[in-house]
């Protein structure tokens, strides 16, 4: 597949993104980019923005196999993984496999459950297999986990180690929309718009997907974007209000977004926009902010926007 | 072929010796031609219509008044030369003179006046007292202050790696030169920095207009959008992407190269009626007055710099002190420096051996060195050179310095029945005296054949040439002599002293870092006052005190660099920064027994007075150290 193809589907999937999601273009855009990369995506909001349509629109239009799974303080590993069950039919153990053997997974609220349960899906995300009484099963290709997260309930909620934040591409924030867009958004319910009988057509199917995420890995990086890169990331490491900064898989995970967004325009190159864009998205949850810095009102939003401020940008700057 | 400068030399040389060989007393009777050297004049008159010297070709020109008295009274001579001089001849001088501020003296001349001069050097004795006190108690702070500093800077992580690409800053240069830059790399087949240029000189053209804000950390979105909110102009943003993308595709086509920098050149063409707009309110370099001594203005000698670097085979307008010359000087120019005698002395031994000086102007030391009685004879004569149409540098109203009349010495230009300008033999060497050296600046060398006199004026062996004029030894050479050379020493001094007096009265500990950052605590402002609420619902002040106190003592104790384990040598080194009105309120031993109350407020409880005391000395204590609630 050619850049400029990609160019055209990648319009097209957010065209139609975009046309159910009403006022969440940004959001859309993360989300394929970390999924055209072949990375998870943690979403955070309150409830009641669309976190789940999103999901579900993502999995129509994509045309992958979804599955979802509700986090619960009660849920075991064994729910998210599946296990062996005993037959008594046929005298032996037959696998039945759990919702993460599906295309797009949609953990929602993954922060409900123990770290026990996280943990198995974590490993899933990471090596993409699951290994069950010592015998490793593969995961579908593509596999890519849609994780949500509330981010105003503390109660009964065990939040993600920084540790297992790292494994997820991008952190996308999704906020209230704006009066227009609420507007338009109660005009299509009027209109007879109803978010649990989506009629969504596919735009692409699993093969092109995989074709797809092929694509970015063509889109050639210069010596200049990759100082770049590793400059922003360097910087969170000795910022002052950062008590831990990202690590090398962060720097990674913007080398791969970045290619996946220039690709998106059309380009088989990368500019600094393509960095400094989804710079935030990728770093906000692989940094831990100072106690004194959370104290005082900082978030790690404010905290990378300083950084990407102080970081000269490459070629003809300041 | 030999050079004209060349053949007037050895004309001058054979002319010396059978003059040596003549009677020293019989006065010269005949003048030395001097040929027209067209080369030189060429050069002149195309470096004068290169529009670097502004005076010539600037219709919006405008002089300094004492340009404009000595020039435009002979504006039709001038003209000739220069048309822009007759433009500005006719537009207001940038200076007027001020006759009433002498009229007018200031009120520390009054001051002065008043105190008179037993009064004057009392204050004069008290001033420098206090600034030697002063000094001394500057400087103890100051070491303390880089202890401190040199630990912070141990313990603080390294910063990252600056960056490994080069940047361009379009903020200081002008978008043409740029283009220029951007056109020579083109031509020289590095398209891809060509275009680094070409995207530099589009942004500091949208910056000059007012369009963009340049900024390190911003990308091409930034400015676009920026572009976009501004005015809603697309055109500009899109080729800034459209450059942008090209800098970093993988491989660059030239052709493509020079079709963006002619879009560039197009767009910025566009922008420059902005531009003009701000001409006409002052704003842009044409408006800009040149300093009088500017080497491109009227009086300034950048043409004869020009000229002469091409005769000689180096070349050097000397800055520093004349403490020894180059091997190989075979001219120096002086042009009335102001030389001391050590100087004086290094010349005279130049000429001595072979040098050839050329000294134009009236000097001090010029005479007691060289046993010359150049003399100081005005003229208002033309200038008269054989061979060649030359104009005096000055006119009919001011005198021209000629030169009194030497035997044995070749003349080369007369005023009137004076010399002007005459070889004087000394030693192995000689000396060129001219009688004003304004003939060598560039108003001079614009007019008639004056170029082809200066030029024979310095001629001589290939080699090195110095030049040296009121420049020389302007430069300080330490930054107690800069400080002095530019008169702000004594304002200095005067801050110097008040902060001085300042810093003493209020016993503040002064160069003591401060919190690098004021943030916004309202979180936790507003959690201690709750606590604080509460324990004063409670009645418990004793309680509030002590959690108060540990954090309070802990933070003099880091302040101060005592430990906070040992309370009296805490209080007395608190004590101690502090100035001497404290002190009397709040002794060393009483904030001993304040710490150990506010310590221990708890368990101990108590009057409630004297608990509150306790609190209000501390937090004194925590305000003087800087460390703001």
């Amino acid at each position: 597949m050619q850049v400029r193809d990609y160019r055209e589907l990648h319009e097209r999937l957010l065209t139609r993104i975009s046309s159910v999601l009403l006022g969440q273009e940004e959001v859309a855009l993360s989300a394929l980019a970390a999924l055209l990369s072949g990375g998870h995506i943690l979403i955070e909001g309150v409830p009641g923005l669309g976190k789940t349509l999103l999901v579900r629109v993502l999995s129509k239009v994509l045309g992958c196999e979804f599955r979802r799974i509700q986090f619960t303080p009660d849920l075991m590993p064994s729910d998210v993984t599946g296990g062996n069950v005993w037959s008594a039919q046929r005298g032996s153990f037959d696998f039945h496999p759990g919702p993460v053997f599906a295309e797009l997974l949609l953990a929602d609220e993954i922060n409900r459950a123990p770290a026990k349960t996280q943990s198995a899906l974590l490993e899933a995300m990471q090596e993409r297999s699951v290994t069950i009484d010592g015998t490793s099963r593969p995961l579908p290709k593509p596999f890519l986990v849609l994780a949500t997260q509330n981010p105003i309930e503390s109660q009964g909620t065990y939040p993600l180690p920084e540790a297992q934040l790292d494994r997820f591409l991008l952190k996308v924030n999704v906020s209230y929309p704006t009066l227009d867009v609420e507007k338009a958004l109660l005009a299509a319910c009027a209109g007879g718009f109803d978010s649990e009988r989506l009629a969504v057509e596919a735009v692409i199917d699993r093969a092109t997907l995989l074709e797809m995420q092929a694509v970015p890995e063509t889109v050639e990086v210069s010596a200049a974007i990759i100082d770049y890169i590793a400059r922003i990331v360097a910087a969170t490491r000795s910022h002052r209000s950062i008590e831990v900064g990202a690590s090398p898989r962060a720097s990674i995970g913007l080398f791969r977004v970045a290619r996946a967004s220039a690709a998106a325009d059309g380009r088989t190159f990368v500019v600094p926009d393509d960095v400094k864009g989804f710079a935030r998205a990728v770093l906000r949850h692989r940094v831990v902010l100072h106690p004194d810095s959370g104290i005082e009102g900082l978030t790690a939003d404010d905290v990378i926007a300083s950084i990407l401020a102080e970081t000269s940008v490459p070629g003809a700057a300041h | 072929m030999m050079r004209r400068p060349t053949i007037l030399w050895l004309a001058l040389l054979a002319w010396l010796l059978a003059s040596t060989l003549a009677s020293a007393d019989e006065p010269p009777d005949s003048q030395l031609r001097v040929e027209p050297d067209p080369s030189a004049q060429a050069e002149a008159l195309a470096r004068l219509g290169s529009g670097r010297y502004r005076f010539c070709t600037d219709e919006a020109y405008r002089l300094w008044q004492e340009d404009k008295d000595r020039l435009c009274g002979r504006s039709k001579n001038v003209a000739a030369g220069c048309a822009g001089l007759s433009a500005a001849c006719a537009r207001p001088a940038w200076d007027e003179k001020i006759d009433e501020q002498e009229a007018s003296p200031s009120w520390l001349t009054k001051l002065a006046a008043l105190l008179g001069a037993e009064g004057g050097a009392l204050v004069h004795a008290l001033f420098w007292l206090l600034l030697a006190g002063g000094a001394v108690y500057l400087l103890v702070r100051l070491v303390r202050v880089l202890r401190v500093s040199q630990v912070a800077e141990e313990k603080a992580p390294k910063s990252p790696a600056p960056a490994a690409v080069e940047e361009l800053d379009p903020g200081d240069q002008a978008p043409g030169a740029l283009l220029e830059r951007a056109t020579h790399h083109l031509d020289s087949g590095d398209a891809r920095r060509a275009l680094h240029f070409v995207y530099a000189a589009l942004l500091a053209g949208l910056s000059r207009a007012g369009k963009v804000r340049l900024h390190k950390a911003s990308t091409t979105g930034d400015y676009r959008r920026a572009l976009r909110r501004a005015e809603g102009d697309q055109s500009a943003g899109s080729l800034l992407w459209e450059l942008d993308l090209s800098r970093f595709r993988q491989a660059v086509d030239s052709d493509g190269a020079r079709d963006l920098l002619l879009r560039v050149r197009e767009l910025l063409t566009r922008l420059s009626p902005l531009l003009l707009l701000l001409t006409l309110l002052g704003c842009s370099e044409m408006a800009r007055p040149e300093g009088p001594l500017e080497p491109t203005a009227p009086r300034g000698f950048g043409l004869f710099e020009e000229l002469a670097k091409r005769q000689a085979t180096s070349f050097n307008k000397r800055l520093r002190r004349v403490t020894e010359l180059p091997e190989g000087t075979s001219a120096v120019v002086l042009l009335a420096p102001h030389l001391r005698d050590l100087e004086w002395e290094i010349l005279q031994r130049y000429v001595t051996n072979g040098g050839h000086l050329i000294a134009a102007g009236h000097m001090e030391g010029l005479d007691t060195t060289f046993g010359l009685d150049t003399g100081d004879v005005a003229c208002t004569g033309p200038l008269g050179v054989v061979g060649l149409e030359t104009i005096a540098p000055d006119t009919p109203t001011t005198s021209l310095h000629a030169l009194g009349a030497q035997a044995s010495d070749a003349i080369l230009a007369s005023c009137g029945q004076v010399d002007f300008a005459r070889v004087h033999v000394y030693g192995d060497g000689r000396i060129t005296l001219v009688g004003d050296e304004r003939i060598f600046d560039n108003t001079s060398l614009s007019l008639a054949q004056n170029v082809s006199f200066v030029m024979a004026l310095v001629a001589g062996e290939p080699g090195h040439m110095e030049f040296i004029g009121p420049w020389t030894g302007t430069g300080a050479v330490h930054p107690l002599e800069s400080i002095a050379r530019s008169s702000v020493g004594p304002w200095l001094l005067h801050l110097l002293a008040v902060l001085t007096l300042l810093a003493w009265s209020r016993g503040r500990r002064f160069g003591t870092p401060q919190v690098q950052e004021l943030t916004k605590r309202r979180s936790l402002v507003l959690h201690a006052r709750a606590l604080a609420g509460h324990y004063r619902q409670q009645g418990d002040v004793g309680a509030a005190l002590a959690r108060y106190a540990a954090w309070a003592v802990a933070l003099l104790g880091r302040r101060s660099g005592s430990s906070t384990r040992d309370l009296r040598a805490l209080s007395l080194a608190l004590v101690e920064g502090r100035g001497h009105k404290q002190r009397e309120r709040v002794t060393a031993e009483e904030l001993h027994q304040i710490l150990l109350r506010a310590r221990a407020g708890a368990e101990l409880g108590g009057d409630k007075a004297k608990l509150m005391r306790a609190y209000r000395v501390l937090r004194g204590m925590v305000d003087e150290v800087g460390g703001k609630n």
